[in-house]
């Protein structure tokens, strides 16, 4: 099988040259290498933060009332807080916390809302009209009371933090999906699978799915930010991670009544979550610019 | 070239694409003339860059495309010099362009007739502060597109003022672009595979109109298209494209009698006879633009090849008056 | 020729509703195909020759059952396709395939050659990986692309040509008998097209293969068909072998659409017949003229031609026109000019 063991390196080579390419079209906007830098910073962060927390044991139950207070400086760069914790270290696993919660969410909202629109998109019927009726109800209703609401009935805590936003979630990627499905459905390669016998199924899931991958993974690098917003939102009211929790969100409104004085309780936690979200908008605009270029561009052809 | 004050002239062109693979060396030396009141047809199959030698001449060549030398002279003007300002001036005026898809080249929430008044009042810059000098103008602009959209033999141009493109069939809304190119009496006009997205018989119908049209006008024509039944059929001369060069140029009734450059040859040959035979079409591609043959960009393709033409790059000769060749086989009368 | 029938269209319509508003309200009706019948034998090429509004695609797509008939039957290989649902469909549909006009769009671009031209067979979940890999290759071969060069790209690496030989052997990957080619060369340069035209042959006589050939292009459709049906807004309004379509055509219409073919060559003048101008435009097929449907531009239009329907009446051995000009009920004159073409004026 010559053809057969020759062609495995080929099979590499003209992915590889895609992802060179696209990595060269990426590159050519600074503001998106600074969007990745940020992430991957962020990533680094939260994985090692064991390893590069300067006080790992002070993200958990800590407490050390001699040393209160402490203003930024060469001990504890970002100071400590009220009850003695190193603010940079409960910021560093603060990152873990934010970006398993926006993964998880993002990946709940994901699987539900894709599937839910593509079955919308390609079956049409009343179910699909049903589906995207129901898409609409909820997407009537803001996030945050939906998520308060869903809490509520639920206990407080992380877990349920995640699902009532999961909750709100999806419908943003039904829409999105729905969209896309519809316009993908007109091409010619999906009438020539159908055409060869394909179930839709198969259809549905082998020829229109990869082709609407593009907005949804900008989407989902936008939302990323956007979800870590609203954890913090609910955090911040207590509704989502509870002390002693290194949650940004509950970082800052337990040291939101001692500003201005002991301003880097609150403002660095502020700070991470702002670069966080910077970070994910411009790598998800990068990104996009990216997707963007679908069409060839000139290439010996005119 | 031979044509004694040409209206357009594009001397030794030169275009360079940066692309991600390198420097694409699209147009690699194109020279091109025509006449007041000529057609000219620019043949030659997808990739061959017709159309990107049509944008230059408009100013309209994408961002990342380079005019590394030549000339385009319009009227005596040189126009890859032109600042954009006076550019715009020229396009659309003295210079106008037919587009190829009549169903995206028009504004589908204008009507018809809102689109062919825009291009007037911004010629003549609507100005004016209402009262009876603004109606008058006014009722001079739409007699004027009247005018002209009877003359593009648009049936009932009163009503078709006021649709919208959409309520028109191919056919005329390819009619009313037409009638937007030629509203502003332009001295040149460049059709871009006119016809192409067109049923057949309607495709015939309004090449034919827009051939009389243009002989009544004295406009000179340039079209491009790669259907060389179409070229016979409107055009007085014709330039054979290949891989960015002017492989034959010839008058239309000598280049159908006989065919000089190979690539010609091939192509004629593979149009389906009516007597029942089909050629065979021509071994290979369109080389890759950033590593073009050195010399003869046929070269590789040719069933006549010799090895000075992996050499030397074949010059447009003249072989006789007004038919020039770029081919090692015909030497030329005047090096 | 005795060549048996490899597939046959009985009084096949097709018709679309038309609807408005959210409860599909009926306002109308599109009748794409109108009482179609027609026989194709095994190993011939016809073609299917129309503009825009004759049906020509839909037709197709009927006769290989991507879409289900309004009215009329079809058998293929003397089995009724008919009423069949799509399951039962699954087996026939691997004798029946369609090569689609535009190769850009017809190739999912996220997917690369091997696994595009592999589909069917996974599809119908024949074989493994491994054999099914091997296949893709032979069936590249088949259609005179290099698997070495072509298997792993993705279509936007191709050119058309190459594209459309990705279609082709796509289309081969199930071996089918039947080949719906929908204007296989509308979408590329006139030389490519003399190759694909060629390899297409080749594969027709190689494979034992029958042709649906769809075009708009008669000159192309001279060199590939052995009998060619003249479509006007869902009517055939004419059927004969090639050479005979051509030599007497007696249709007006199909006299206007041969006039307007772009002829190259001084000696073929003779050929074609006098430039007859339509004039109008095709009518929606939502709303056809009554009568006979081409009456409004038929520059041979009689008395009668406004109410009557006419049907298909034989002018001689298969050779079939649908004008009321050749029914013996009405006299059976014939087109006022002569059947030999005159010369044709210079433009």
């Amino acid at each position: 099988m010559a053809a057969v063991a020759t062609g495995m390196e080929e099979l590499h080579a003209p992915r590889r040259e895609e992802w060179r390419r696209a990595w060269h079209r990426f590159r050519a906007s600074t503001l998106s290498l600074v969007g990745l830098g940020i992430i991957l910073a962020m990533a680094g962060a939260a994985v090692l933060a064991p390893v590069i927390a300067p006080h790992p044991d002070h993200a958990g139950a800590f407490v050390d009332f001699t040393n209160t207070f402490r203003p930024p400086g060469r001990a504890y760069l970002f100071g400590t807080d009220d009850i003695g914790r190193d603010v940079l270290s409960r910021v560093i696993y603060g990152a873990r916390i934010s970006l398993s919660i926006g993964a998880v969410v993002l990946a709940i909202a994901l699987v539900i809302g894709v599937t839910l629109g593509l079955i919308a998109g390609y079956w049409t019927g009343w179910w699909s009209s049903l589906i995207m009726r129901l898409t609409d109800v909820f997407l009537a209703i803001p996030s945050i009371v939906l998520a308060l609401a869903v809490t509520a009935v639920l206990k407080p805590n992380l877990t349920n933090a995640m699902i009532a936003i999961a909750f709100t979630w999806w419908p943003w990627y039904t829409r999105l999906v729905y969209g896309e499905v519809l316009s993908v459905k007109q091409e010619v390669y999906v009438e020539a699978s159908r055409s060869v016998g394909a179930s839709p199924w198969r259809v549905a899931f082998r020829e229109i799915l990869p082709n609407i991958w593009s907005p949804v993974i900008v989407k989902l690098t936008l939302d990323m930010g956007f979800v870590i917003l609203v954890e913090t939102g609910l955090s911040f009211l207590g509704l989502g991670a509870q002390p002693p929790t290194p949650a940004w969100g509950t970082m800052i409104a337990e040291g939101r009544i001692y500003m201005p004085g002991n301003w880097w309780l609150a403002t660095f936690p502020g700070l991470a979550i702002f670069i966080a979200v910077l970070g994910f908008n411009l790598l998800g605009d990068g990104l996009r610019d990216v997707f963007d270029v679908q069409i060839e561009q000139w290439r010996g052809g005119a | 070239m031979n044509t004694p004050h040409p209206l357009l002239a594009v001397a030794n062109l030169v275009v360079h694409f940066h692309l991600f693979e390198g420097r694409a060396r699209v147009i690699n030396g194109i020279d091109l003339t025509i006449g007041r009141g000529e057609s000219v047809a620019l043949v030659g199959e997808t990739g061959c860059g017709k159309s990107i030698t049509a944008r230059a001449i408009l100013g309209l060549l994408p961002s990342n495309a380079e005019v590394v030398a030549g000339r385009i002279t319009f009227d005596g003007r040189d126009l890859l010099g032109l600042p954009e300002e006076e550019f715009a001036q020229i396009r659309g005026r003295r210079i106008a362009m037919i587009f190829q898809d009549p169903s995206t080249a028009l504004n589908p929430v204008f009507t018809v007739g809102e689109q062919l008044q825009d291009v007037l009042r911004y010629r003549d810059g609507a100005g004016g502060d209402g009262g009876p000098a603004r109606r008058r103008e006014r009722q001079t602009v739409r007699r004027r597109c009247l005018e002209m959209l009877h003359l593009v033999r648009i049936p009932d141009p009163e009503g078709a003022l006021a649709r919208y493109p959409a309520e028109l069939s191919g056919g005329m809304r390819q009619r009313v672009l037409i009638a937007l190119a030629l509203l502003q009496r332009p001295e040149l006009v460049i059709a871009d595979e006119i016809g192409t997205a067109l049923d057949v018989s309607i495709q015939d119908q309004i090449l034919h109109e827009l051939r009389e049209l243009v002989r009544t006008q004295g406009t000179s024509m340039l079209y491009i298209t790669h259907n060389l039944g179409v070229a016979r059929m409107v055009s007085d001369r014709i330039y054979v494209m290949y891989a960015g060069e002017v492989a034959e140029v010839a008058p239309t009734r000598r280049l159908f009698a006989e065919q000089l450059h190979p690539y010609a040859q091939g192509l004629l040959a593979a149009i389906p006879r009516l007597t029942g035979t089909i050629g065979e079409g021509i071994e290979g591609r369109i080389p890759d633009y950033v590593a073009p043959p050195p010399a003869c960009r046929f070269e590789p393709r040719c069933p006549f090849r010799m090895s000075v033409c992996r050499a030397v790059r074949p010059p447009l000769l003249e072989v006789e008056p007004g038919r020039w060749v770029a081919c090692h086989l015909h030497p030329g009368r005047r090096a | 020729m005795t060549t048996r029938i490899l597939l046959q269209a009985e009084r096949v319509s097709k018709v679309f509703p038309l609807t408005v508003g959210l409860l599909r309200r009926r306002v109308g009706e599109v009748h794409a195909v109108e009482d179609v019948t027609l026989a194709i034998r095994a190993g011939e090429t016809l073609a299917l020759v129309g503009e825009s509004g004759s049906g020509k695609t839909t037709l197709a797509k009927v006769l290989i059952r991507l879409l289900a008939p309004t009215a009329g039957s079809i058998c293929f290989e003397e089995r009724d396709l008919t009423r069949l649902s799509e399951w039962a469909l699954r087996p026939v549909r691997r004798q029946m395939q369609i090569v689609f006009q535009d190769p850009a769009s017809s190739l999912n671009p996220r997917r690369r050659v091997k696994d595009i031209v592999a589909a069917p067979l996974e599809v119908h979940g024949i074989g493994t990986p491994r054999t099914r890999l091997r296949r893709a290759g032979e069936l590249l071969e088949r259609v005179e692309l290099p698997p070495r060069d072509f298997m792993f790209r993705y279509p936007h690496a191709l050119s058309g040509g190459q594209r459309q030989r990705v279609a082709i052997a796509r289309a081969l990957a199930l071996e089918p008998r039947f080949l719906v080619l929908d204007e296989p060369t509308s979408a590329l340069d006139v030389s490519v097209q003399a190759k694909i035209v060629g390899l297409l042959r080749r594969l027709q006589r190689d494979l034992s293969l029958t042709y649906l050939f769809i075009s708009h292009d008669l000159s192309l459709v001279r060199n590939v068909a052995d009998t060619i049906a003249v479509m006007y807004l869902g009517k055939v309004v004419e059927i004969a072998p090639t050479e005979e379509l051509f030599r007497a055509p007696g249709h007006p219409y199909t006299r206007a659409l041969l006039s307007t073919i772009p002829v190259v060559d001084d000696s073929e003048q003779a050929l074609v017949p006098e430039k007859i101008s339509l004039t109008g435009e095709i009518p929606s097929a939502a709303r056809i003229p009554p009568g006979c449907a081409f009456h409004p531009r038929c520059y041979a239009r009689v008395e009668g031609c406004d109410r009557i329907r006419p049907d298909l009446v034989e002018t001689a051995p298969h050779h079939q026109v649908r004008c009321i000009l050749y029914d013996p009920a009405h006299g059976a004159r014939g087109l006022p000019q002569a059947a030999v073409p005159e010369e044709r004026k210079e433009p």
